[in-house]
């Protein structure tokens, strides 16, 4: 595939930056030296949702990720990200959703768990299976008082 | 130099999004049914293949469903609407200009780009949006806007073109155009079909062939000789760049079981007017005319009764609560005791600008406060959701809203309601 351009609307620019004019009162005194320096407030969906329009959240239930992800964490995937070997997925086997490590190895996929206590997937048959997304974040709240 | 126009229309959009949060429904028939689960409004091919067509109602198409394992939805509008968004997004950073022609499609204009080579440019905008949103997507492309949907009509149907058709070249347009039916034609509607087929039209390419214009002219008006046109290649429809704003504005809903009683109108009514006043000061305008009407079952075999009224207001109002007091006085007029109704609705209409009202000088005026206090309102319900603050009017857990017993998850636009992954499946 060539490479394409890519084309940006300048509304797309506008909308998400947080602006602030001031902030002090416009007043007769010397003013505030820290106007100066003013910048955007800090954004968590900045830092994590880089592409918005591919990014999905999903809910995890379960324990053959542990320790990495526990059940009700909430994981942050991204579809547009190319998968490579080794990456947490969610895929499709199936036609059922699972979350593993991602392996392929020639003719074969293997989808791994973290726990020990749970048992590798080796699918053979590409049919079977399909990448649905990869992981990038994975948001572990400590205390699950108001989630 | 020629324009070239694409038409990226996503496949069964509505199935598709289903799909995406639920990879199981793949290989079954898959339908998703209007408001109120009446009839089916989208169906996957699988669906078509075991004889259910698009309008047939639920009741009637349920056996064949359940025979084929077959899953019908409610429709989920707030994911679906999340997801089109998604992919108009990703359209967008593709081609300089776009027009969103409708939930599930879009004409981008791709003069110019030539040179990129137009068909892989096409497979391009097809993978880019699987990739990212995992939605699948037909491209036509060609000269015209009418010519692009004829191509992606074949994109859609033909196994060669494999979802991506460029209609560019002169030479394959008359062989497009004989495969594809006069009812199929964008623009033709289905009364105008018939009238062509009197002349002996029957496919796009014996429109196209058709010489006699004045004819056309005055069987079909201006609009149906420029798609005519369009399909000879001649350039009539450009990119509709700005949103158009709507003349009138309609919140009409079936009843999920039928209403006796006057209240129960009275706050369907409400719900309608706060619903439908809400888009109209998005919109920035105001309006001159409410209308209301009522009507009972007519699948039923019970009393039938239908009636509508409607009233001009001097001064144009965005004013809900003003406009549900006088929707009641409507109600007054034309509500009779004893009938089972089904559906009511209202029309806001004789809209005109926010900033060009003129006060009358006989009305008394309360503009600016009712406006801050909508405009309040509105900024509330944008960000806390719908419904959060409403009149009372409106009535609490009403009885007869819209029945929806089969609608997925809000996957995409509630915390609450995200897919959950069972990570324990097939390992254990």
């Amino acid at each position: 595939m060539k490479d394409i351009p890519r084309f940006y609307s300048l509304l797309d620019l506008e909308t998400p930056l947080f602006t602030k004019l001031f902030g002090t009162h416009v007043s007769c005194g010397f003013p505030s030296p820290a106007d100066d320096y003013l910048e955007g407030k800090l954004s968590l969906d900045s830092l994590l949702v880089q592409r918005p329009n591919s990014t999905f959240f999903v809910k995890a239930e379960g324990q053959s990720m542990e320790p990495l992800i526990l059940s009700g964490d909430l994981l942050i995937i991204d579809r547009s990200v190319m998968v490579r070997n080794g990456d947490i997925i969610l895929g499709i086997v199936d036609g059922e959703f699972s979350i593993k490590r991602f392996f392929r190895d020639h003719e074969k996929v293997i989808l791994t768990p973290e726990n020990e206590k749970f048992n590798p997937i080796v699918i053979k048959d590409e049919l079977r299976f399909e990448v649905w997304g990869v992981v990038i974040h994975i948001i572990h709240s400590l205390v699950r008082r108001s989630l | 130099m020629k324009k070239v126009f694409a038409l990226v229309d996503c496949n069964s959009f509505y199935v598709s999004c289903e799909r995406l949060f639920n990879p199981l429904l793949k290989n079954r028939p898959v339908v998703v049914l209007s408001n109120n689960d009446g009839c089916a409004v989208a169906l996957c091919q699988k669906a078509k293949d075991i004889g259910i067509k698009r309008g047939e109602p639920f009741f009637k198409l349920q056996d064949k469903l359940e025979k084929h394992k077959g899953v019908a939805f409610s429709s989920n509008y707030s994911l679906y609407g999340d997801i089109s968004n998604r992919i108009m997004n990703v359209l967008g950073g593709l081609c300089p200009e776009m027009e969103i022609y409708s939930i599930d499609e879009a004409f981008l204009n791709l003069s110019g780009m030539e040179h990129l080579g137009l068909d892989e440019y096409g497979r391009v905008l097809k993978t880019k949006v699987f990739e990212q949103i995992g939605i699948p997507v037909s491209v036509g492309i060609a000269h015209t806007k009418v010519l692009a949907k004829v191509a992606n009509h074949h994109a859609k149907k033909s196994a060669k073109a494999q979802g991506v058709l460029d209609l560019t070249c002169e030479e394959y347009i008359d062989e497009a155009l004989r495969r594809i039916s006069i009812d199929d034609i964008w623009g033709i509607g289905r009364r105008s079909a018939e009238k062509l087929k009197h002349l002996g039209i029957y496919t796009g390419l014996d429109f196209k062939n058709y010489s006699n214009e004045r004819k056309i002219l005055k069987l079909l008006t201006k609009v149906g000789r420029q798609v005519q046109d369009e399909l000879r290649g001649i350039n009539c429809f450009d990119l509709e760049l700005s949103l158009k704003k709507k003349e009138q504005i309609i919140s009409s809903k079936s009843f999920g079981h039928g209403v006796i009683c006057k209240h129960e109108l009275r706050e369907a009514l409400a719900n309608y007017i706060s619903r439908a006043s809400e888009k109209m000061r998005n919109q920035n305008s105001r309006t001159r005319t409410l209308t209301i009407w009522l009507t009972t079952n007519p699948f039923s075999d019970t009393p039938q009764y239908f009636n509508k009224a409607s009233m001009s207001f001097m001064a144009p109002t965005g004013d809900s609560i003003f406009l549900i007091r006088k929707s009641y006085e409507l109600l007054d007029r034309i509500y009779k005791p004893g009938f089972i109704y089904k559906k009511a609705g209202v029309s806001l209409s004789s809209l005109v600008e926010k900033d060009m009202c003129q006060l009358s000088f006989f009305e008394r005026s309360d503009n600016l406060k009712t406006d801050a206090l909508m405009s309040v309102l509105d900024q509330i319900n944008q960000r806390e959701g719908r419904g959060t603050i409403k009149s009372l009017a409106c009535g609490i857990d009403p009885l007869w809203t819209t029945l929806c017993k089969k609608k997925s998850s809000h996957y995409t636009t509630r915390w609450g309601e995200l897919l959950k992954v069972d990570l324990d499946k097939y390992s254990s």
